[in-house]
């Protein structure tokens, strides 16, 4: 039986969140979309740092769109989901769903 | 209005100070952040993060790199030492490489540099060879800038280590050349030997930054398993070469390889003889099984390090490693008793790893058929009726052929431990191609049970044969104390004697003596000078003074300067014994001779000394002596330098049925730091040949000669 990586929390999170953005994923609102779910504060550079990892894995794609004024003509890096990123993140999600549910209910509190 | 600007040190910090091949849109979307209302306090925050996350992660990315530099350079005092041995000959004549004046320090300099460049070259080739099939992802401009550049880096970091440890101790530590053998200074820790590491693991470092595979190289990728699918198929890839087999069998190889290198440190480090001499087969009988047990749990800790880490990125591993390890267990088993043998010097060593090797070939081949020859696989050229096969190369016939040929070459060096390991991957090698994949493996419980009782039924003879080296080491370290002690009453056959050296060191051997403190007959006596001296406002002398050689011979093994306090101490003469060291560590020779009263330096211009040459083995020999001062605090000395003993050069080298006479001459300078001595010593420099072995060398007298 052959063996598989997992993703670690952080990088799952990056994925789900350059799949809600879709067209528009970049560093900017890829890092707004993690402090909004967080609730506290994201380096954008660890950010970057964990895209290099899954594109590197083949879970992400990247490319360079226009450089702009108000980027101090920098361009932006947009990111992609890819095939196998998609089947890692149902396959953790159908995982840990399984894991959740099997887990009693805590008394006193409703799901 | 003008956007702010963000504050300008962050930025410059962002801009010049990140590692190299950061990505350029962060410093974009910090800017867009900051421009879209977050504080200067965030944008600090965020380029020093972003700052110090590009240098985690380019340094991460050369952890391999790191890895190899501290371990090439660690290399590099004993490197130091052979050079010194082939640069500082005894005959100056000797020195063809040497320049007449002016130029006799370029030459020299010339050389150093040379042969040092020549060093970080050879890591360097190791470096890129080691990669294997991702050597061919190198740029070849980078590869070349890095041997290019090693030379300039290599003289750059040697200065700044120079002056940095001058400005640190004053005036520098140094090294005591003379002392200094190869395999004592792989494990040499002291601050200079330390220091001088320093220059070779920058160069390698600077050279070799730049000479990453263009696919990020890095371990995890080079264990990772071809993903073999349909989207895969048809896009190449560093990994799909049309052999989808090979990763896999690398990763096999290279798990067994570690769990076998674990073994082998754990059993050198914790296979040892009973301290009695008179064991119980009972005890033995435990202390072997436990030694086996070691052996395949070090062996399994080993191969489970490296196998969670290919998990972790992702590899695609061909069995579990529990059916791995108990496959692998078979091979070993038998590392202890491979180690206590090669210990002995005995052959059986070899003999007992080749089974080992061949157990282990046989169990990982019937486990794994996925590695078998894909070339009957091949497709035919359908446009022919009968299709002309070329056959696959296979490079493991001359690789079979030469660790053959090195290994008779180990065997008469009596390297058993080395030759052990050249024939155990020859008969590796030879076993795996001519074992038949099975048409069945079985996994799961099955396959763990099968995979178990093999190893039950191999680890049965494995413990017996661990016992029977325990038995013989016990026996052969019986003799050995029986021997010398005939020895030390100064019997014409001089029985051997070994040396141990000492465990808290890097080596250990099984039987002997930590040192030897060697006393020549009849006890020692006082000494006292024939001549009286002239008085004290005249030191000099106007007649040659004689002093008979009766002080004692030192055997020891390095980094120590002198015998241990459990130094074996007995009679005889070095003419009459044969000591040599059992395990790697070299050997020491010197000769000490304490006078009753200090003599002033100013008394004598030369030292003569009259020795007896005894030694047919092949080596030239020199002595280099030292005087000093045990009375004054620091005991200061005084080095005379070196001379050749002639009787041992190549030239005038001959079998010795008796022993021959001949006398060293050592001037002593008119001005020296040192104002008198009480103790004469002689070192014994021996050929790098015969390092492990003692010199049958003795001093007769000292003659100090007038100036």
């Amino acid at each position: 039986m052959t063996e598989r990586g997992y993703l670690g929390e952080f990088e799952l999170m990056i994925l789900l969140a350059v799949i809600h953005l879709g067209d528009d994923a970049y560093g900017v609102p890829i890092s707004r979309e993690l402090e909004k779910q967080r609730g506290r504060n994201v380096s954008v550079g660890s950010v970057y740092a964990a895209l290099e990892r899954l594109e590197t894995k083949d879970l992400v794609e990247s490319s360079l769109g226009e450089p702009t004024a108000e980027r101090g003509g920098k361009a932006k890096r947009y990111f992609r989901i890819t095939k196998e990123g998609l089947g890692q993140v149902r396959e953790t999600r159908r995982v840990l769903t399984k894991m959740w549910r099997a887990l009693p209910e805590p008394q006193g509190e409703r799901p | 209005m003008e956007p702010a600007e963000p504050p300008r040190l962050a930025r410059w910090l962002l801009d010049h100070c990140s590692a190299p091949g950061r990505d350029e849109a962060i410093a974009g979307d910090l800017l867009e952040e900051f421009h879209s209302g977050r504080s200067a306090d965030w944008y600090r925050r965020q380029a020093a993060s972003a700052v110090m996350v590009s240098w985690v992660r380019v340094l991460g990315a050369r952890g391999m790199l790191f890895l190899f530099a501290v371990l090439w350079s660690s290399l590099a005092p004993a490197w130091t030492a052979v050079l010194d041995r082939f640069v500082t000959r005894p005959n100056p004549a000797e020195e063809f490489w040497r320049m007449d004046a002016p130029f006799y320090g370029l030459s020299s300099f010339a050389l150093w540099l040379a042969l040092n460049v020549g060093f970080v070259w050879a890591g360097l080739l190791l470096y890129f060879g080691s990669h294997g099939r991702s050597a061919g992802n190198f740029r070849r401009r980078e590869v070349v800038r890095a041997f290019v550049a090693a030379a300039p880096l290599f003289l750059l970091a040697y200065f700044g280590t120079f002056v940095a440890m001058n400005l640190l101790a004053y005036p520098g530590p140094t090294l005591p050349w003379h002392t200094m053998t190869p395999f004592g200074e792989l494990f040499d820790l002291r601050l200079a030997a330390l220091a001088l590491r320093v220059p070779y693991f920058l160069t390698l470092v600077c050279a070799l930054w730049e000479a990453t595979p263009r696919f990020g190289f890095s371990l995890s990728e080079a264990l990772a398993t071809p993903r073999i699918d349909e989207a895969a198929a048809d896009s190449p890839s560093m990994f799909t070469t049309g052999d989808n087999d090979r990763s896999p069998a690398s990763l096999i190889r290279f798990l067994v390889l570690a769990g076998l290198v674990n073994a082998l440190i754990v059993a050198v480090l914790l296979c040892r003889l009973p301290a009695s001499h008179e064991p119980s087969l009972i005890g033995l009988l435990v202390r072997a099984a436990a030694y086996v047990v070691l052996g395949v749990l070090a062996g399994m800790i080993g191969a489970w390090a490296y196998w969670r880490r290919a998990r972790s990125s992702g590899a695609r591993l061909p069995l579990p490693f529990g059916l791995f390890a108990l496959t692998c267990a078979v091979g070993w088993v038998w590392v202890p008793a491979v180690v206590l043998l090669a210990a002995q010097d005995a052959p059986a060593a070899a003999a007992i790893a080749v089974v080992g090797a061949a157990l282990l070939a046989v169990g990982l081949r019937r486990a794994l058929p996925l590695f078998h020859d894909s070339a009957a696989d091949s497709d035919d050229n359908e446009l022919f009726a009968a299709a002309l096969r070329t056959p696959p190369r296979e490079v493991q016939g001359y690789v079979i052929a030469g660790c053959i040929y090195l290994a008779g070459f180990a065997l008469d060096d009596r390297e058993h431990l080395l030759a052990s390991g050249l024939l155990a991957l020859s008969a590796f090698l030879f076993v795996w191609q001519f074992t038949l994949a099975p048409a069945r493996v079985f996994l799961g419980v099955t396959g763990n049970a099968r995979a178990a009782r093999r190893l039950a039924r191999i680890a049965v003879p494995a413990v017996l044969i661990t016992l029977w080296a325990l038995l013989d080491g016990v026996a052969h370290r019986d003799r050995v104390g029986a021997s010398d002690t005939a020895s030390a009453h100064g019997n014409a056959a001089g029985g051997p004697a070994d040396i141990k050296h000492n465990p808290t060191d890097f080596a250990a051997a099984l039987d002997g003596y930590e040192s030897i403190v060697l006393w020549p007959e009849p006890p020692k006596k006082e000494i006292f000078a024939p001549i009286p001296l002239a008085p004290q406002q005249d030191p000099r002398l106007h007649k040659p003074l004689v002093l008979r050689f009766d002080g004692a011979y030192w055997y020891f093994q390095p980094p120590s300067q002198h015998p241990g306090p459990h130094a074996h101490i007995t009679h005889g003469s070095p003419l009459a014994v044969d000591i040599h060291s059992t395990s790697f560590v070299p050997l020491t020779m010197e000769a000490h001779q304490n006078l009753a009263r200090p003599l002033r330096l100013a008394c004598c211009g030369s030292i003569e000394v009259e020795i007896e040459n005894r030694d047919n083995r092949p080596g030239p020999l020199a002595l280099a002596m030292t005087l000093t001062d045990n009375a004054t605090p620091g005991h200061p000395s005084l080095y005379l330098g070196l001379q050749p003993v002639a009787s041992s050069e190549p030239g005038q080298f001959r079998i010795k049925s008796g022993a021959v006479t001949e006398t060293l001459r050592f001037a002593l300078p008119a001005h020296a730091p040192l104002k008198k001595f009480d103790e004469i010593s002689l070192l014994v420099i021996s050929d790098p040949l015969r390092i492990d072995m003692g010199a049958r060398i003795a001093i007769a007298q000292f003659e100090l000669m007038p100036r």
